[in-house]
């Protein structure tokens, strides 16, 4: 169990950079417990339980960072309100299928930033066909860039990445991930961003 | 700004109102344009599926390494319900056989025997927190002297001072260091933590220690330690059973 309180989890989430690393794991191990509670409230195994809690924790985090967690109730609650919920999904046996259906999901929510028009003449061009190779290519990408990409994708601003990574400044993340993508995208063998 | 730069600094909210509706429009007009942007957009969506899985392969590795520290149940409830009422069969035979009441520093014992014997590596940790995993390393192997300067290098840490405090003082108590132990658990209990476990802890130095008036401090904390529904709550309760 952390020794950490509610507030001090939520704080330490917020504080971004390696504090923030630390307090996703310390969020990890608060509501440890809920595994075991899991597994015998609603009879699935301790292995399909963890999984469901490492998915509710992921969600916690996410909501916090985006102040989707407004504090109305104890974070406790929050959470084996979420973890509670993923159970029963589980059960339901619809996890599979809303996985597949959250792949797109990010591509959607982004595409929505632009107006009807542009919009319909880029969806047309994703190929969601294509995202096997896609997640293969970012597996093979070095491994500084992909550190890089994938701390920028969970929400850290180019300042943190530089001082998480040792780069000199924001500036040169910014250069660095930009000059990623392009490689990425080159791996993909899609046209030139 | 080339292309790449271009569609990044849309979607990042960096373009002024007129530099977007000027992009909005290219791309409805220039399909070349349209193809970076969704292949933009599977990238980004690839990179943030591939962030969720990598922290849930985090987790995972955190679960197994909890798990071993910490057993959970692998046999069915009832197997244990069994198990259990069997021990506490043997247990009660044993009381009758011996008729022995186990002294308070005989409790501590068995507490620090079966609790604290070991401590549990901070998971995943080990990059952020290298002298609180070397200090529960030297703790474990009993190089408790090398445990203290580890802790004691952490005590003005503000993000692990509690877990610092709390080890501090278990490397004291298991020196017989009681005073230095107390005083650690002293300050942790007075943090405003989730768990405190500092006052139990407070009470166990007490217990361990037995000298004069050690008995009457400890039943003093553990009360406090059920009233406050604090870390240790049910040890607390079937101790003051016994005291």
């Amino acid at each position: 169990m952390s020794l950490h309180s509610e507030a001090e989890l939520i704080e330490g989430l917020k504080a971004g950079g390696r504090q923030r690393r630390f307090f996703e794991r310390e969020l990890y191990r608060s509501f440890f417990y809920l595994i075991v509670h899991g597994s015998r409230k609603y009879g699935i195994t301790e292995e399909d339980a963890a999984s469901t809690y490492s998915d509710t924790v992921i969600v916690v985090i996410d909501h916090i960072l985006q102040n989707r967690f407004e504090g109305r109730s104890a974070l406790k609650s929050y959470v084996y309100q979420i973890f509670s919920n993923k159970c029963v999904d589980l059960l339901r046996k619809d996890t599979t299928n809303k996985q597949q259906v959250n792949h797109g999901l990010a591509i959607d929510e982004m595409i929505l930033q632009l107006p009807d028009k542009a919009k319909n003449a880029v969806q047309q061009l994703i190929a969601r066909d294509q995202w096997q190779q896609v997640m293969r290519c970012i597996q093979e990408l070095g491994a500084k860039c992909r550190e890089v990409l994938l701390y920028f994708e969970d929400g850290y601003s180019d300042r943190e990445i530089a001082e998480m990574t040792g780069y000199h400044s924001a500036e040169v993340v910014k250069t660095s991930r930009l000059r990623c993508l392009d490689k990425l995208r080159k791996m993909m063998n899609l046209s030139k961003w | 700004m080339n292309d790449t730069e271009l569609i990044a600094a849309y979607f990042e909210g960096n373009l002024s109102a007129g530099e977007k509706t000027a992009f909005e429009e290219r791309c409805v007009a220039d399909a070349g344009l349209a193809e970076d942007v969704a292949a933009y957009l599977m990238a980004r969506s690839a990179l943030k599926q591939e962030v969720k899985e990598q922290k849930k392969r985090e987790f995972d590795k955190m679960y197994q390494e909890l798990s071993a520290s910490k057993p959970v149940r692998k046999l069915p409830f009832k197997t244990i319900s069994l198990y259990a009422a069997a021990a506490c069969i043997a247990l009660i035979a044993g009381w009758l056989v011996f008729f022995r009441q186990p002294g308070p520093e005989d409790l501590a014992r068995e507490y620090i025997a079966g609790n604290l014997k070991t401590l549990s590596l901070s998971m995943g940790g080990d990059a952020d927190t290298p002298n609180l995993q070397q200090g529960i390393s030297a703790y474990n192997e009993g190089r408790y002297d090398e445990a203290i300067v580890q802790f004691r290098t952490l005590e003005k840490d503000s993000l692990l001072r509690p877990e610092a405090l709390r080890n501090l003082g278990l490397s004291y108590l298991a020196k017989s260091e009681y005073p230095q132990a107390i005083a650690a658990f002293d300050t942790l209990s007075r943090m405003k933590l989730f768990s405190n476990p500092g006052l139990f802890y407070k009470a166990l130095a007490h217990l361990k220690r037995g000298a004069q008036g050690d008995q009457e401090q400890a039943v003093k904390y553990l009360r406090e330690v059920v009233q406050q529904d604090l870390f240790g709550k049910k040890q607390a309760e079937a101790w003051l059973k016994e005291l």
